[in-house]
């Protein structure tokens, strides 16, 4: 079995992963509200934006005590000194700038994404000189202290915007392509990638072409870039949408006019790789390849979307539907093998949002479907390492070659977030899953440009496929989301998060004769703007 | 669905209740142990690069790694031509997990060299292969049974199994004196080993096609010493980058041709 994984792992955690590759993402020229055609600006100029984001956070039970998986493995780490404790803590930060550098004339800019210090947890670079951490004088810079997520180019022409470069990439909901925006994102889409957007019958219609990955690479003699030594390995995706869409500001418009706000979009995107090099990506990789370094793949894979929204004063409903389709005809990795037959997929998944004011407070139900794959396991974030899931698992592979080929999970983008634990912790995303989702949202006090607002969400859930849970039970968890927000007029924005997951059936251990029982979280965050 | 019913039930009280109830229920000592997991299996950084040459890097040895093998005696397999298909099911052919270990604490430790890997000779693990590998060659210095005391035999001279690196036209000949007991018996012979590599062969094989193997023909003459027993056998075995050896035909005795059609055993590497 583990030999199955070493000949075919990396090559089906592509299949599986393709759900977020194939992805439209329009919404950084088109929902910012830059596709406007600004006015003469003679001299150019600078925009910063951003934030400063600190977070810290306890976790408590995230093993949910329902002892080890088959494979030896915990739901969560466990602390490693004292086998009896529960709680783990953190904190980390970010620093987000996000710029835009107008030049002279009109429409014509560059806009780079740059987050310092991202996600780093507080202390976790020591100052090792005197040799060990108690001694550390303070903190060093990180290896990445800077990362550069986006740089692109950007043109408004009189039929519309042309972009060049990578670009951000969120669609809809952010179900499946998600730039990740959120306060409290951790991740996000980039696609290198050249898009014309052009604006006709009160709709957006947009082409983008994606060089998703570029394959083989050597040095020019120069050794100051690098060259592509095989066209036929390239990775690309084209991608063809259309939306009607409303800015932020003119929804809000709208509703104060008491108009009702219908927006909607499609996307249909098709990616595709004819061969493969797996040289250059597979453990280290030569300096020179060799023709016998070239396997056939014949990858192909398709992602439709389908994105609705209704609002007006007082009210919103929002969905998102995709279907995601692929196929490997070749999914070996290693030059010389090849399997008989394609690893196939087939992915569905849906979002629900909707908000509805009453009197002072906001009321609201979301759900969502994720498919599943009967393969024990969700797949959520398989390791080609680990080899197919063993009943039991919490994780693996979903597809065991030659035996089973499909890959039919559909999993939600990480930073569209439904709860604290159960999904973002725990599992890592929704795949596999049914949940609902009552929320509500009222404020406490409003005085002084300040607000303290309260939030809290219920999550019910269940697994599609019960085979892929631990225990074998549909059942996974409901969890109870409160929290504080305090939301200052100089933009401090602070949220108390509180989080109890009762887990359910799913998690039970019945080989160890243990239960699954409740996991707690609390994290404050603090956020910046600027 | 028992529990989940109770759950939903606990459920309800907790929210009828604060939340407190299951807030103090998980207030316990830690249920689950330390996962270590056991690790990653053994990987290597060995990708075939097809370059009609087979290095010692390219046939790594992962000790205590299970490889399964369908094994088929006595059939009729067509070895010629360089497209080889061994895919088909085979009557009465059945799977062993064979593994290749260290010298270790085998009973026969103390006869060789401590660097000594120690590998399955049949499906039935009655006997093993003692070999050396160095990164000119792979040899052969023993055989033993797995039964204690019972069989042990040495080559006086090492026997070349592959020499490296592999490559087509490469040939050789090894003859050695054979000493030691077998089956518990005083034995005192010689075995010559033939080997030659002739060509690269696609193979497909039940889940998997390789599509450069090396075919390595070997013929063994055993001279067990006693008056006119003279066994002569053809061996073809397949031998791929970074897989090693993927199949294996074994002629019956005494057979001379070397594309024999007809096999006293079938090796096959299955998933």
């Amino acid at each position: 079995m583990k030999t199955r994984a070493l000949i075919a792992g990396l090559g089906l955690c592509a299949l599986a992963s393709h759900a977020h590759a194939d992805r439209a993402g329009f919404t950084e020229s088109i929902a910012s509200g830059d596709m406007t055609f600004a006015g003469a600006n003679e001299e150019g100029s600078v925009e910063i934006t951003g934030y400063f984001r600190g977070r810290g956070e306890t976790l408590y039970n995230f093993d949910l005590d329902r002892g080890l998986t088959p494979s030896g493995k915990a739901l969560f780490p466990v602390p490693l000194g004292d086998p009896s404790a529960q709680a783990l803590h953190g904190a980390n930060m970010r620093l987000r700038t996000d710029l835009r550098l107008r030049g002279p004339g009109t429409g014509v800019s560059a806009v780079v994404r740059a987050d310092l210090l991202d996600n780093l947890s507080l202390g976790s670079t020591p100052n090792l000189r005197d040799g060990t951490p108690g001694a550390s004088a303070g903190q060093d810079s990180p290896l990445q202290a800077l990362r550069i997520k986006r740089a692109y180019g950007e043109a408004v022409l009189p039929i519309g915007v042309l972009t060049i470069g990578r670009q951000g990439s969120q669609w809809g909901l952010g179900m499946v392509a998600n730039g990740g925006d959120c306060e409290d994102c951790d991740g996000g889409d980039a696609a290198d990638r050249i898009a014309f957007v052009t604006p006709l019958f009160d709709h957006l219609f947009a082409l983008a072409y994606d060089i998703s990955a570029s394959g083989a690479q050597q040095s020019d003699r120069s050794s100051s870039r690098l060259i592509d030594v095989e066209p036929s390995d390239e990775v690309s995706s084209v991608t063809v949408a259309f939306m009607r869409y409303h800015t932020p500001m003119a929804r809000e418009r709208r509703a104060r006019g008491g108009r009702t706000n219908i927006e909607y979009g499609a996307y249909l995107s098709h990616r595709s790789q004819d061969k493969d090099i797996p040289a250059s990506y597979l453990g280290s990789a030569p300096s020179m390849f060799v023709p016998g370094d070239v396997v056939a793949r014949g990858y192909s894979a398709t992602a439709s979307d389908l994105w609705f929204r209704l609002g007006g004063a007082g009210y919103r409903i929002e969905l998102e539907a995709a279907y995601l389709t692929a196929s490997i005809e070749q999914s070996s990795l290693l030059p010389g093998v090849e399997f008989y037959d394609p690893a196939t997929s087939d992915q569905f998944g849906a979002a629900l949002e909707s908000d509805f004011d009453v009197a002072s407070a906001t009321l609201g139900l979301n759900a969502g479907f994720a498919s599943g794959d009967p393969s024990p396991g969700f797949g959520a974030f398989p390791s080609a390492a680990d080899g197919p899931a063993q009943p039991g698992d919490l994780d693996g592979l979903q597809a065991d070659l030659p035996f089973d080929t499909r890959v039919d999970n559909f999993r939600f983008h990480s930073d569209y977030r439904v709860d604290q634990i159960l999904f973002r912790e725990i599992i890592g995303t929704v795949t596999d899953a049914i949940y609902l989702r009552p929320h509500v949202r009222f404020p406490i006090a409003d005085a002084g440009g300040a607000k303290l607002i309260f939030q809290g969400a219920a999550i019910a859930s269940w697994a599609v496929e019960a085979a892929s849970t631990p225990s074998g039970e549909r059942a996974l968890g409901v969890e109870v989301d409160p929290s504080l927000r305090y939301e200052s007029r100089d933009g401090l924005v602070a949220s108390l998060e509180y989080a109890l997951l009762l887990p359910l059936g799913a998690f039970d251990n019945p080989q160890a004769g243990l239960d699954a029982r409740s996991a707690q979280l609390a994290r404050l965050q603090l956020l910046f703007p600027f | 669905m028992g529990s989940t019913a109770m759950r939903f039930q606990a459920l309800a009280i907790s929210l009828v209740l604060p939340l407190v109830a299951q807030t103090l229920a998980a207030c316990s000592d830690n249920r689950t142990p330390f996962g270590p997991d056991g690790g990653p299996p053994p990987t290597s950084d060995c990708l075939p690069d097809l370059d009609d040459q087979l290095t010692r890097a390219e046939m790594p040895t992962f000790l205590g790694t299970v490889v399964s093998y369908l094994v088929a005696q006595n059939t009729t397999v067509d070895t010629s031509g360089s497209d080889l298909d061994l895919s088909a099911q085979v009557a009465g052919e059945r799977k062993y997990a064979l593994e290749a270990s260290a010298l270790g604490e085998q009973w026969f430790a103390a006869e060789f060299p401590a660097s000594s890997i120690v590998v399955p000779l049949d499906f039935e693990g009655q006997a093993v292969g003692i070999l050396q590998s160095s990164d000119e060659a792979i040899r052969l210095v023993g055989i033993a049974s797995t039964q204690e005391d019972y069989t042990l035999l040495h080559y006086q001279t090492p026997i070349d199994l592959y020499r490296f690196p592999l490559t087509v036209g490469q040939s050789f000949v090894t003859e050695s004196a054979v000493v030691g007991q077998f089956e518990a018996v005083p034995y005192n012979g010689s075995d010559r080993y033939a080997v030659e590599v002739t060509s690269i062969d696609s193979v497909a094989l039940p889940h998997l096609r390789f599509t450069h193997s090396f075919r390595v023909h070997t013929e063994v003459t055993s001279d067990s010493g006693a008056a006119g027993l003279v066994i002569k056998r053809q061996q073809l075995s397949l031998v791929s980058e970074c897989f090693g050896e993927i199949a294996r035909v074994v002629s019956q005795d005494d057979e001379s041709e070397a594309n024999f059609s007809d096999a006293a055993e079938l090796w096959r590497f299955s998933l």
